[in-house]
């Protein structure tokens, strides 16, 4: 991803509390872009396996009558987690339990600006 | 003995600010005391509450420090729905207001006020 991308993302790990790791992945949960604090990635969270189960609960969630889904919130003991459906991208937010999920969710429209030629990229293939 | 009327009072008093349904169901996503406005979403609120549920619940147990999962909150275009855990059961409220504070807060309650009554039937 470019360096702009790159940049405002590691601007947000810097300005939201309680915030970890960023990740960018495909709908299969393939990282296209990860970032850290600190270098280290927590367990819960970041594994491919657990960003995949996004697309299935997504898409479920769209069937509640409810309107098509924009978000998920997972608050486990000790982590937070918010997956953001951008599809065909998945943007996921691994913080502490005290992490500001508003901060986040409010951002909605500024992501759209960065990664919008990247979904159309996606789209395409 | 579980008093279903009673049940569903309590599951009632968070019918208000936009919460339009109060479900209280099994892991299996079957349906044990509802409290709303729409029967039919409320079947198909359950069903894939607790599938979503089951699925992200697993990996906080998988992971090396166990970390269970407390509260899931589905946000979409015309609403939120929020999941925990109340005993072996699961808590959900389905609202159609974007205010995930006070959703989070009246689920809490519930579940403080629910917990110790609902263990009592845990098998």
């Amino acid at each position: 991803m470019s360096d702009e991308v790159k940049k405002f993302f590691s601007s947000l790990l810097q300005k939201i509390n309680g915030l970890k790791a960023i990740i960018i992945s495909d709908r299969d949960g393939v990282p296209i872009l990860k970032l850290s604090l600190d270098g280290k990635f927590p367990e819960l969270g970041t594994k491919q396996q657990f960003l995949a189960t996004f697309t299935i609960a997504t898409d479920q969630s769209s069937k509640m009558l409810l309107g098509q889904n924009k978000s998920i919130i997972l608050m486990y003991k000790s982590t937070t987690v918010v997956q953001l459906n951008k599809s065909p991208l998945i943007i996921t937010f691994v913080g502490t339990e005290n992490c500001n999920t508003g901060h986040i969710l409010s951002l909605d429209n500024e992501i759209d600006k960065y990664i919008g030629e990247y979904k159309v990229i996606l789209d395409r293939d | 003995m579980l008093k279903p009327k009673v049940l569903t009072n309590v599951l009632s008093q968070a019918n208000t600010g936009g919460v339009e349904n109060t479900l209280l169901l099994n892991n299996d996503g079957a349906l044990l005391a509802f409290s709303g406005f729409h029967n039919k979403d409320a079947r198909i609120t359950s069903a894939i509450a607790s599938n979503v549920w089951s699925a992200y619940e697993k990996h906080g147990h998988n992971s090396f420090r166990e970390d269970p999962l407390q509260f899931l909150i589905i946000n979409c275009e015309g609403g939120n729905v929020i999941v925990t855990q109340v005993a072996n059961l699961l808590l959900c409220l389905y609202a159609n207001t974007d205010n995930l504070g006070i959703l989070k807060t009246k689920i809490s309650k519930l579940k403080e006020k629910l917990e110790i009554p609902l263990q009592s039937i845990q098998t």
